[in-house]
């Protein structure tokens, strides 16, 4: 199912044109479709900008066993990794624990590994913390809210991420419109603000 | 009345081109060679433009109109951040390019946010050294109306405001508006992007025809045309390695060499009898002293000033 993007506030053609700014910008980072619903509120008189993120699910630490498929061949690991995009992350595990001597890039996609005991020894290597994810959706939302919007205060809770930015000070009433809004992603209501 | 064109096509028989825009009296703008292509933007009397049109399809090339060429454009973001700065902007620099003008992209220091941006002085007078300016704000109605006021009112110059929204109550502060394009993240590739960029590209015209009919009532005492025929062969701007060393704006050129070092001998350079600092005001560029502007001064300003020596 395709995320869905609520943008509400009081500037019409910015309303429009900041949903379509905030999905490519989330799709650029490759998100989009981790993403279960977004809603935004931007009052750029005030100026308020809120922007929540409900993640389809928590995201997951990767492991090279999720990412890649292993096979030993007598003292050698043979790494086939399916999916590129944690290459680069893949190769740095790989040299952080077994030196750059043993570790091998054979082509763009092969990897062979000299000095692991087994392929299950590998495939439990971190390539990418659950906090990784999260922390690109964020630096996309910061690219979405405008550049001197720099006061910002974020809320993080299980699968929902909220960001509330202004530009100088960040009034109480502010954080508790996006409390609310970050309380009804999590319970999945109805948002009035 | 000299007419500027450009000449697209490959370099063979290009010789006999260079020799004919000479022969006329033309002076060449601007030279890119690529390869086996080549690009000739060239100033040639309105008189001759047949012969030389003629000769750039027998030599196998085409001939365009650059309507904005001899012109340096300035296209002004309100930041250098990832924020403002990269599709739109590039892509009307890059299309103002085609039309045949110089553009520089800049941003100001202090220009993002709404409660706290601002334009320094020093970043005004760097803007109006230009020709024109095409300022560039985002998606926001109140934010647009605010920075107008606050950024672009202050420019000298011939300024375009390219904005999202259609504001209100901004129209003294620029020469002209285009709506609907503001802050996007991608390539200005669909059809209705490319619509704007042409009326951008028209509003510019426009607002540069206006400015050189106001140089026609009292027009500079040389064309800055011929100062560059001038400069040319000085051997500083000879040996600069800047893509452009010689830049023409319509009342003047700005010359791409040291202004504390040089500034004296081409003060000294003989234009039609007279100094070169006589008929020009040559002043540091206020970038930094790596380049010049020299100013033509007005037919009627050299006049006045001639009166006023021999009264003395």
């Amino acid at each position: 199912m395709a995320a869905e993007t609520v943008v509400t506030g009081t500037d019409e053609y910015g309303n429009e044109r900041y949903k379509q700014l905030y999905e490519e910008l989330l799709f650029d980072v490759g998100k989009l479709a981790a993403i279960e619903k977004s809603y935004l509120v931007l009052k750029p008189k005030e100026p308020l900008f809120i922007v929540s993120v409900k993640m389809k699910a928590r995201p997951a630490a990767k492991k090279i066993g999720d990412v890649a498929s292993t096979r030993s061949e007598r003292d050698t690991i043979y790494v086939s990794i399916s999916d590129e995009m944690y290459a680069p992350g893949i190769l740095k595990a790989l040299w952080d624990t077994y030196g750059r001597d043993n570790v091998q890039q054979l082509d763009r996609f092969d990897i062979s590994v000299k000095g692991a005991k087994n392929s299950f020894e590998v495939d439990a290597i971190d390539v990418e913390s659950h906090e990784h994810p999260v922390q690109e959706i964020l630096g996309a939302l910061y690219r979405v809210l405008p550049e001197g919007i720099r006061n910002r205060r974020t809320f993080s809770d299980s699968d929902v991420v909220t960001v509330v930015a202004t530009e100088e000070i960040m009034k109480p009433a502010y954080i508790e419109e996006a409390t609310i809004v970050h309380e009804a992603m999590q319970k999945g209501g109805e948002i009035n603000v | 009345m000299y007419e500027v064109i450009m000449y697209d096509g490959g370099i063979y028989r290009s010789d006999e081109l260079f020799e004919l825009i000479e022969d006329v009296g033309g002076v060449v703008l601007m030279k890119n060679r690529s390869s086996q292509m080549l690009t000739v933007t060239m100033s040639i009397p309105s008189e001759d433009r047949e012969v030389v049109e003629a000769l750039c399809k027998d030599i196998g090339g085409q001939v365009k109109e650059v309507p904005l060429a001899g012109t340096e454009i300035a296209v002004v973001g309100p930041t250098l951040g990832r924020h403002h700065m990269p599709h739109p902007i590039c892509d009307i620099a890059e299309y103002l390019r085609r039309l045949g003008a110089v553009t520089v992209v800049m941003g100001i220091s202090r220009g993002r946010g709404k409660l706290t941006s601002q334009i320094s002085l020093a970043e005004t007078s760097t803007i109006d050294e230009y020709d024109a300016c095409v300022f560039m704000l985002g998606n926001f109605k109140s934010c647009v109306e605010t920075k107008a006021d606050l950024l672009v009112n202050k420019i000298n110059i011939p300024t375009v405001l390219v904005c999202g929204p259609k504001p209100d109550g901004v129209d003294h502060t620029c020469d002209a508006i285009v709506h609907g394009v503001g802050r996007k993240a991608s390539r200005m590739r669909e059809p209705a992007d490319r619509a704007k960029l042409e009326e951008i590209g028209d509003r510019i015209e426009e607002i540069l025809a206006d400015k050189k009919k106001a140089l026609e009532e009292d027009p500079p005492f040389v064309h800055p045309s011929e100062i560059k025929a001038l400069l040319e062969n000085y051997e500083p701007i000879d040996m600069c390695l800047r893509p452009a060393p010689l830049v023409m704006h319509l009342d003047g050129i700005r010359a791409k060499i040291s202004y504390e070092e040089y500034h004296e001998e081409i003060e000294n350079m003989v234009v039609y009898g007279r100094r070169l600092g006589d008929v020009c005001e040559i002043t540091p560029s206020k970038i930094n002293d790596s380049s010049m502007l020299i100013r033509i001064k007005t037919r009627s300003q050299v006049a006045y000033e001639d009166a006023r020596k021999a009264k003395q």
